[in-house]
């Protein structure tokens, strides 16, 4: 088996930006075989020859319901894939489950539902002996401030499913409680991110301080056997909407350590044995705690910028994974260069007039990337609605981090102009 | 006493959808609806329906028992939430608003309770219909 004409089942295609995960495994050779449900974009990969095929499934949000209708299209197209895998949020349920149904490679049914469930997250890791923040699953108003005054205050409340503090917010008295069934809503039904079909608890847990980063694992019988830091820029609470990050992290080395061996310790007892996972956790002042673990690899341009750091190809190391190869990896010792991130917003709420960007050079090759969510001419919400319009997101290399900041800030130099809304209506 | 429970309530403004209360769960405050609706509902099947001026869930307070309905905002709907110690020590004090809160809920007549509903949920207007 070689990963040169494997016939590889991707299921879920996620959003457009995936195609640069795509492009990749067909470089590879992969044979790509994606499902997803009828009318998808991702259909117009076979027509850009990056697909070899594309079915139409059925995606409710259950796996229990979607992993059958995966593996009925599969039989009924005659696919007979060399291995199943996802680079999409909802979907490692559904492909954990078509793995173990077809018998091939993949990690246990278990630990992919265990990390799904923020929830089943916390439970996994008390029960595991891990430092394990205080969670409830708050299903009514009545609860909620039941388990607020439980939890004591400031506190968070996020969906139960979900990722990247998606929809979580700072919770800091019992006058702002029924607030965030507003805000948690709002935020849920704006985003592509989190599929509210799979069900819409949430929880309130214990606030935690300190600093966030994205540990990027690749597992190997069991054993970790590569980890990636990103340093997470603090966020505008009581929203806790991602800013940007950095890599490599600049922060204490021996904290960094520690959190990422949580990171790990909190995976294998999860069940996890193989492939690229995405842990999101922080460094507080009671020592390492983790926030979240997905069952897939990082999204956005995170596999860009660990192997413009590092030397690894995050996306080789899980379709390696997925078709039960050894891994081959070479990272790097030191940072190759330091990749800056930002997430742009708006400055208050109203019509976005302009979004500039400054043409800056990388001077190690690596971007700049802008990948740009608004238009101008739309209404879009500011810091003022909690949660605020992505505009744009910007990635640029240099040879460290200072230089890294320094061309992002040149970048972003002028901001987006927002007429405020009220002299707009 | 009505200061004290004056001070332990909160006005509570939901959009669409959201349960208040969920069958099974600890009964932890009393509600009354201030603007909108809610409807209560056991297994899918819808058993009555509130508007401004009712209250619910007094019943799983005062016996202790768990909430025996789901109760969900239909529109954007503001209840007003009393925290339930507050209410119980209030009635401790004051025997007579016990009554009165019966008799207030049991006078509003909710929605057509299907015969054989009776107990179904913490309200005395739906429990003893």
């Amino acid at each position: 088996m070689t990963v040169d004409g494997a016939t590889v089942v991707v299921v879920g295609a996620g959003y457009p930006g995936k195609r640069r995960i795509y492009r990749r495994m067909a470089e590879l050779g992969a044979r790509l075989v994606i499902l997803d449900e009828a009318g998808h974009w991702s259909e117009g990969l076979v027509a850009e020859g990056l697909a070899a095929q594309w079915l139409a499934t059925t995606v409710t949000g259950d796996p229990e319901r979607d992993a059958p209708a995966v593996v009925d299209a599969l039989s009924a197209a005659s696919v007979r894939p060399d291995a199943v895998l996802t680079f999409w949020e909802t979907c490692p349920p559904v492909a954990a489950r078509v793995a173990a149904a077809l018998g091939l490679p993949g990690n246990p049914v278990e630990a992919v539902d265990v990390a799904r469930s923020k929830l089943r997250t916390r439970e996994a890791s008390e029960r595991a002996g891990l430092p394990t923040p205080k969670s409830r699953r708050v299903r009514s108003l009545d609860e909620l401030f039941a388990d607020a005054a439980e939890i004591g205050f400031p506190a968070v409340v996020k969906p139960e499913f979900g990722h990247s503090q998606v929809g979580c917010v700072r919770v800091d008295s019992f006058e702002s409680l029924p607030g965030v069934y507003w805000l948690v809503r709002k935020e849920l039904e704006t985003t592509h991110v989190v599929d509210l079909r799979a069900g819409n608890d949430l929880l309130l847990e214990e606030y935690l301080d300190g600093v966030e980063f994205d540990v990027d694992l690749v597992l190997e019988d069991g054993e970790c056997v590569f980890s990636s830091v990103s340093q997470q820029a603090p966020t505008a609470e009581p929203s806790f909407q991602e800013a940007g990050l950095h890599c490599p992290p600049d922060y204490g080395s021996k904290q960094v350590r520690s959190l990422v061996e949580l990171c790990v310790q909190t995976v294998q007892a999860f069940g996890f044995s193989r492939g690229v996972l995405h842990v999101e956790g922080k460094c507080t002042t009671k020592g390492p705690r983790i926030v979240e673990v997905n069952a897939r690899m990082g999204g956005g341009r995170i596999h860009q910028v660990v192997d413009a750091v590092w030397g690894v190809d995050l996306i080789e190391a899980h379709l390696r994974a997925a078709l039960g190869l050894p891994q081959q990896l070479t990272p790097s010792r030191k940072p190759r260069c330091a990749v800056w991130h930002a997430l742009v917003y708006p400055s208050r709420s109203g019509l976005l007039e302009t979004l500039p960007f400054t043409n800056v050079t990388s001077d190690v090759g690596f971007g700049p990337f802008v990948d740009v969510s608004a238009e101008v001419g739309q209404m879009v919400d500011g810091p003022d609605r909690t949660f605020s319009t992505l505009l744009a997101e910007v990635y640029v290399g240099a040879k460290d981090l200072k230089r890294a900041r320094s061309l992002g800030a040149e970048l972003l130099r002028d901001p987006p102009v927002v007429a405020a809304a009220a002299t707009t209506a | 006493m009505l200061e004290r429970l004056a001070s332990s309530s909160q006005l509570c403004p939901l959009p669409p959808g959201v349960d208040v209360v969920v069958q099974g769960s600890p009964a932890h405050a009393f509600y009354a609806v201030v603007d909108g609706r809610v409807v209560v509902h056991r297994d899918a099947e819808v058993l009555a329906h509130c508007e401004p001026g009712e209250g619910f869930g007094e019943r799983g307070l005062l016996d202790n028992a768990p909430r025996n309905a789901t109760v969900t905002t239909e529109i954007d709907t503001t209840v007003l939430r009393i925290e339930g110690a507050v209410l119980l020590e209030s009635l401790e004090h004051a025997p007579m608003l016990e009554t009165a809160l019966n008799r207030s809920n049991a006078g509003r007549g909710v929605v057509d309770i299907p015969a054989g509903q009776a107990n179904l949920i913490d309200d005395p207007r739906w429990a003893g219909a």
